[in-house]
């Protein structure tokens, strides 16, 4: 029979074993002259949210309020993360914030540490989960204020102690223990493989021992359940309205078939597969069964778009993120879901920073660029974002500013710009959408070309733009030799058309701009995961007289196709009704015929549940806003 | 190329600082593609805390050595060209970095 959902908290509640001297550790946070800050680090699936679980508990009571926020269920910006904080100086007495999975907002790491945290109230404490130790960064901010707590294996009598909890006799235990070694995750994959299979391998060590463990742990799955699993692994969470869309079927059945196993949780947006096992997962679907594989991607992100454009405001966020999950270019799943460790802080530049900006700039680029940069510096300096090594020097910069801020006299004086001008006037965006400036981007080491500082700074940009918002159209950038173009091409970077290289201090500088659509950053997110997801986005095929939407093909007639291009080359504008009869139809007509309004009603018959894109002005005749 | 031994005393300040730069080599060494090839590195732990190594390079002369460790922001003792190289066994230690 399945579990209850509270069951299984309350056996959650009391799973922690063996985890005394750490979690004595944090709860010195609430002593008069504790640590301020605690930081509990540990390999994947080494049992901190366990412990967090616990602390909380524990915490709460000893009178204290405990926050929680989860770095997976939030947007990782700055105002993504107070939002989800709340008021902390509004509780009274003592206040925890317990931040789970903190490696995930590893891009707003200089903001938490510097600015965050300095600014809660007296009477807050924090205590931050995450993979990696923290870095000489944060030891130097905090000093002796900061407890570090390394979760390393159980030690053997507590991993048998879990294990038996688990319904393993002695011998059994001490053979799983042999080869989980105390991991956490592990012993609980394995003593659930044991029950179901008694006669398991036993040679696996770690780290593979848990992808071992988890395949033989999803071969004693039924079915159903891991059918569902198979097709969620694909996902950053697991909502009812997604499962739905991937699963045949009873999806709140699978739902609790899914959440009762044991390395999945249910959140605030649903639930959450570990994510070493959703990994492991997904990479033997992708080996084993590539078609299926792609038909549950392309089942997800056709569904995730339909959430996209249901929802607006804030709560978009997370369908952005679900996006994001499904996009397959690195640059930027990375800047949102780091998969490895990340050495390099990044962070606004300080008004010390200066010098070593321009000394990376001289390292590299002729004087002209320099005098360039310095009058940037001079005018917009929170334009400047930098990347620093684990010591603070400054080993990478990036000039990312809005339009609208950058000064008119430096954007005049500055060649490089003068492109981007002149492309603008002849392709103005709409009003109310923003152009971003993304001037230059240099490490001190290797200049444009890759290297894993740069590409933090890079992934930071891409992050700066989504987080920009719904209101970003396009962004222009120079690139000088092929180094910086072949990174962001493949996020849809082109050099701009008919405009030539700027020359400067002898070297070529080629315009380039990454125009995101009339949908701005979910319409870019969605184009760039359909094509990893082998979906087709919506579009007019007008070469084939077809409309693409949301994977699917549509025929159109003539008349109708011909009506769409003419509205969708005027995008955002009223066409007039007899401006459509002069240029599509080819004739001046006054009288009462009804020809357009009889290919506008096909267009949105055809058009489903997007015909509102398809607006009726009244008076004058129609508009079209994004598709 | 020559072979050169290069000693960087106290270059790391910490672990992390170590594995930050293991990650960065890569890179750097691309950019000096031709001029320099990395053999290998042995890094000591100092008493207090620091990191030392003791770097074998092949190198078309001691200058492109000089950009790298410029490139990576790390400190130079010398440079000295091997005049004899013994190997009684291979290396026993794995690489990790």
């Amino acid at each position: 029979m399945t579990r209850t959902l509270g069951a299984l908290l309350a056996e959650r509640r009391a799973a922690v074993v063996g985890r005394d001297v750490e979690l004595a550790a944090l709860l010195e946070l609430l002593e008069e002259e504790g640590p301020l800050a605690a930081v509990v680090h540990g390999v994947a699936g080494s049992g901190k949210s366990a412990l967090l679980r616990a602390f909380r508990a524990a915490a709460t009571d000893r009178g204290a309020s405990v926050v929680a926020v989860d770095g997976r269920a939030i947007q990782p910006t700055p105002e993504g993360f107070a939002d989800a904080a709340g008021d902390l100086a509004a509780q009274e007495g003592p206040v925890v914030l317990v931040v789970d999975t903190a490696e995930r907002l590893r891009l707003i790491d200089g903001w938490l540490r510097g600015t965050f945290v300095p600014a809660l109230p007296a009477h807050a404490r924090v205590v931050l989960a995450t993979r990696d130790a923290p870095g000489t960064a944060w030891r130097g901010s905090f000093g002796a204020l900061l407890r570090t707590i390394p979760l390393g294996p159980l030690a053997p009598a507590d991993a048998a102690e879990v294990l038996h909890r688990a319904g393993l006799d002695e011998a059994q235990a001490a053979w799983v223990n042999r080869f989980t070694r105390g991991h956490p995750l592990s012993l609980q994959l394995a003593a659930s493989a044991v029950r179901a299979r008694p006669h398991a391998p036993e040679d696996a060590i770690l780290p593979d021992v848990v992808q071992e463990l988890a395949a033989l742990y999803l071969d004693g799955l039924d079915p159903a359940t891991r059918e569902a699993l198979d097709a969620t692994a694909v996902l950053r969470r697991v909502t009812l309205s997604l499962l739905g869309a991937l699963v045949p079927g009873d999806a709140p059945a699978a739902f609790a078939r899914l959440a009762a196993l044991p390395f999945v949780e249910l959140g605030r947006e649903g639930l959450v597969v570990h994510d070493t096992v959703r990994e492991a997962v997904a990479a033997l679907l992708r080996a084993t069964d590539p078609v299926r594989y792609r038909a549950h991607r392309a089942a997800a992100w056709r569904q995730v778009r339909a959430e996209l454009q249901a929802i607006a405001g804030r709560a978009r966020w997370a369908s952005v993120a679900d996006m994001i999950a499904l996009v397959e270019e690195p640059l930027v799943r990375e800047a949102f879901f780091p998969s490895s460790v990340q050495h390099y802080a990044v962070e606004p530049a300080a008004p010390g920073d200066g010098e070593a900006i321009a000394a990376i700039v001289a390292r590299h680029e002729p004087a002209e660029q320099l005098a360039l940069v310095r009058s940037w510096w001079d005018g917009v300096p929170d334009a400047f974002r930098v990347a620093r090594d684990p010591r603070g020097r400054v080993v990478a910069f990036t000039i990312l500013c809005e339009l609208d801020r950058a000064p008119r006299r430096v954007l005049a004086d500055d060649p490089l710009c003068g492109p981007w001008r002149r492309h603008l006037r002849a392709h103005p965006v709409p009003r109310g959408q923003q152009v971003l400036l993304a001037r230059l981007a240099l490490a001190h080491g290797t200049g444009a070309a890759t290297s894993p500082c740069l590409a933090a700074l890079l992934r930071d940009l891409e992050r700066a733009s989504l987080e920009a918002g719904p209101s970003v159209r396009r962004i222009y950038s120079v690139a000088r030799g092929d180094g910086l173009l072949a990174q962001i091409a493949p996020l849809g970077f082109e050099p701009l058309p008919g405009f030539r290289d700027v020359t400067l201090g002898g070297a070529a500088y080629r315009p380039i701009a990454l125009d995101l659509g009339p949908d701005s950053v979910a319409g870019w997110v969605s184009r760039l995961a359909a094509a990893g997801a082998a979906v087709e986005e919506t579009r007019l095929d007008a070469g084939a007289r077809e409309l693409v939407l949301d994977g699917r093909r549509v025929a159109l007639t003539k008349l109708e196709c011909d009506v769409l291009l003419h509205l969708r080359e005027r995008e955002g504008r009223a066409v007039a009704r007899d401006t459509l009869l002069r240029d599509v139809w080819g004739y001046e007509w006054t009288g009462g015929s009804n020809v357009v309004e009889v290919a506008v009603s096909g267009l949105r018959r055809k058009l489903g549940d997007r015909a509102t894109a398809l607006e009726t002005v009244r008076g004058v005749g129609y508009r079209l806003q994004a598709l | 190329m020559p072979l050169y031994l290069v000693p960087r005393t106290r270059a790391w300040l910490s672990e992390e600082e170590v594995a930050a730069a293991a990650d960065c080599v890569p890179a750097v060494n691309e950019t000096l593609r031709g001029e320099i090839r990395w053999i290998r590195s042995y890094i000591v732990a100092e008493d207090d805390g620091t990191f030392s190594g003791y770097c074998v390079y092949e190198a078309s002369s001691p200058e492109p050595l000089r950009r790298h460790a410029d490139a990576l922001g790390l400190p130079t003792d010398a440079i000295k060209p091997v005049a004899v190289t013994i190997v009684a066994a291979p290396d026993p230690v794995p690489a990790t970095a």
